[in-house]
C-alpha cells in the first residue's frame, strides 16, 4: 500500500453495512503501550521508552534477535529486510538509509526524533507541524491526531468518553496509547 | 469487550530453523548433563556423585556451544552479542546467556578442581538455562500458544527427554550405567513429559491459548508427541527392564536401546518444533472498549 515503511501497517477491512459494501482502513502501527511487552524482552536495551512514553529503537544497540517482534501482540514490528527503502524510511526523520539497518528491528516511533527536536524549539506536538509526527501532518483526511494525555486541559479524556473510543486488544494488559473513534 | 475483528492469526516467521535448532540443541545438551547427574545418583547413590564420566560433561558443553553458535546465522548483528548482558534486569535472553556462561565455567572448574560444589552449581546453572529457554518463549506475548503457563515446565521436561535419548546413545558408546538406572531415569523423564504435554494441551483456563494450541491436538501431532516420542520408548524401556524374551539377544537389545535413544531424542525436538513453529500463531486483533 503506497510503499509504507516496514513495521507500519494499515489493515484494510471490507464488510457489509446496511446492504452496501464498506471499506475501512485501520492503521495498526505501534500502539505505544504504557506496559510494553517489547520493552521487557529486549536483551540489549535497544528498545527504550522516552520521558513522553514513546517507545523507540536505538539501532546502534539492536542485534536483530527478533524477540521484540514476537513479543508484540499487535504485529507492529518487523525486521528491516533486503527490500528496505533506500532513501530513509521517513518514520523518524533519520536520514540514515534503511539499507544500512537491514537485519534490525523497526517500528513506528511516532517520529520520536522529530518531536524531540520540535520540543527543543519550544513547539508543541499536535499543535505545531514541526513537532508532530509526519503521518499526522500529511493525512489527507485529517483522520489522525495526537494528544498529551498528561495535560488535563486538552479535552483528551472527554473525547475518549464522548466518542466511545475503542482500542486494539485492551484486554491484554498492555495499555495501548492509540485509540480509535468513529466520526 | 470484543467489538470488531481486525486481523486473523497468522503463523510467526521470525524464529525459523536456526532459533528452533538453538532451542533443541541447547535443550539436548543441557538435558544430557542433568540426566547424566541423575543417572549417576540412581546407579550408585549420592556417594557416587563425584564420579561423573568426563566424556558426558565435555559432550554436553560442546553440544550447547554448537547450539548457540547456530544463532550467529540468524541475528542481524552477531558482533554486538556482548551487549545482551545489558538486559539482565528484564530480558530472559540475557539471563539465558548468563546461565550459559555460568554453566560452562562451573563444568570446567568441576573437571579441573574435582570439588563437588562446582557440580551442584553447574546443575543449578543447567536448570536455569532450561528455565530461561522456556521463559524466552513464554515472554513472547505476541504468540497466543506460547503464553500457556505450562510452556516453561514443558521446555524443561522436553530438554530432559532429549538429554535422556542423547545419554542412552552415549552410554552405548561409553558404557557407564546399567539398564536399571536407564529404565528408572527414562521412565521418570517420560512420565514428566506425558504429564507436561497432557496439561499443556488440556489447559483451557484461557480460551485464546486453548484455541491457539488446537493444532497440536490434531491426531498427527498427538501420535508424534505422545505415541512416538513418549509411549513407544516407554514400552521399549519396560521390555528392556523386564528382560523380555523378545529382546534376549545382544543385537535385539542394542536395537531396542537405539530405538529408545532415537525416539526420546527426537521426541524432545518434535515437541519444541511443534510449539515454536506449528502452534506459533500471532494474536487475533480486535477492538475492545476503552475503560
Amino acid at each position: 500500500m503506497n510503499q509504507i515503511p516496514q513495521g507500519r501497517r494499515i489493515v484494510e477491512k471490507t464488510f457489509k453495512k446496511d446492504g452496501s459494501l464498506t471499506r475501512l482502513f485501520i492503521p495498526t502501527s505501534c500502539m505505544q503501550c504504557r506496559n510494553a511487552p517489547c520493552l521487557k524482552v529486549c536483551p540489549t536495551s535497544a528498545t527504550q521508552k522516552s520521558e513522553d512514553g514513546i517507545i523507540y529503537i536505538d539501532h546502534q544497540r539492536c542485534i536483530g534477535c527478533h524477540a521484540c517482534i514476537l513479543a508484540c501482540p499487535y504485529d507492529a514490528r518487523a525486521m528491516i529486510g533486503s527490500d528496505a527503502l533506500t532513501n530513509g524510511s521517513g518514520n523518524d526523520c533519520d536520514p540514515t538509509p534503511d539499507t544500512v539497518r537491514i537485519g534490525l528491528s523497526t517500528k513506528c516511533d511516532l517520529c520520536f526524533k522529530r518531536i524531540r527536536e520540535g520540543q527543543r524549539k519550544g513547539l508543541i506536538p499536535g499543535v505545531h507541524d514541526d513537532a508532530t509526527p509526519l503521518c499526522i501532518c500529511h493525512c489527507l483526511a485529517d483522520a489522525l491526531t495526537i494528544y498529551d494525555r498528561d495535560d488535563p486541559d486538552n479535552g483528551f479524556f472527554e473525547i475518549i468518553e464522548r466518542k466511545k473510543a475503542v482500542c486494539i486488544r485492551g484486554d491484554l494488559g498492555t495499555e495501548p496509547s492509540i485509540y480509535y473513534i468513529n466520526g | 469487550m470484543k467489538t470488531f475483528s481486525i486481523a486473523s492469526p497468522t503463523r510467526q516467521k521470525s524464529w525459523g530453523l536456526f532459533p528452533v535448532a538453538l532451542f533443541c540443541i541447547v535443550g539436548m545438551g543441557t538435558g544430557l548433563y542433568l540426566i547424566n547427574s541423575i543417572l549417576i545418583v540412581v546407579s550408585g547413590g549420592l556417594n557416587n556423585f563425584y564420579k561423573q564420566p568426563f566424556q558426558f560433561g565435555v559432550i554436553a558443553c560442546a553440544t550447547i556451544v554448537c547450539g548457540f553458535a547456530l544463532i550467529v546465522f540468524d541475528v542481524g548483528r552477531p558482533r554486538r552479542a556482548i551487549s545482551v548482558l545489558f538486559g539482565l534486569k528484564r530480558a530472559w535472553i540475557s539471563r539465558e546467556i548468563v546461565s550459559l556462561l555460568l554453566f560452562l565455567s562451573c563444568v570446567i572448574l568441576d573437571h579441573l578442581s574435582g570439588f563437588v560444589h562446582w557440580r551442584f552449581l553447574s546443575i543449578a546453572a543447567a536448570l536455569m538455562l532450561l528455565f530461561s529457554q522456556g521463559s524466552i518463549i513464554f515472554q513472547c506475548q505476541g504468540i497466543s500458544a506460547w503464553k500457556n503457563p505450562l510452556t516453561i515446565p514443558l521446555f524443561i521436561s522436553s530438554g530432559l527427554l532429549s538429554g535422556f535419548g542423547y545419554a542412552v546413545f552415549l552410554n552405548m558408546l561409553f558404557p557407564f550405567f546399567g539398564d536399571g538406572a536407564v529404565f528408572f531415569t527414562g521412565a521418570i523423564t517420560i512420565a514428566l513429559n506425558l504429564a507436561g504435554v497432557f496439561l499443556f494441551l488440556s489447559n483451557h483456563h484461557d480460551a485464546e491459548i486453548y484455541k491457539a494450541s488446537a493444532v497440536l491436538r490434531k491426531p498427527v501431532f498427538v501420535i508424534l508427541n505422545i505415541g512416538f516420542a513418549l509411549l513407544f520408548p516407554l514400552v521399549l524401556l519396560f521390555l528392556l527392564h523386564l528382560d523380555s524374551a523378545i529382546i534376549s539377544s545382544l543385537l535385539a537389545r542394542n536395537i531396542t536401546l537405539i530405538s529408545i535413544a532415537f525416539t526420546t531424542l527426537s521426541g524432545g525436538v518434535i515437541l519444541k518444533v511443534s510449539i515454536i513453529l506449528v502452534a506459533g500463531y500471532k494474536r487475533t486483533l480486535y477492538f475492545t472498549q476503552v475503560g
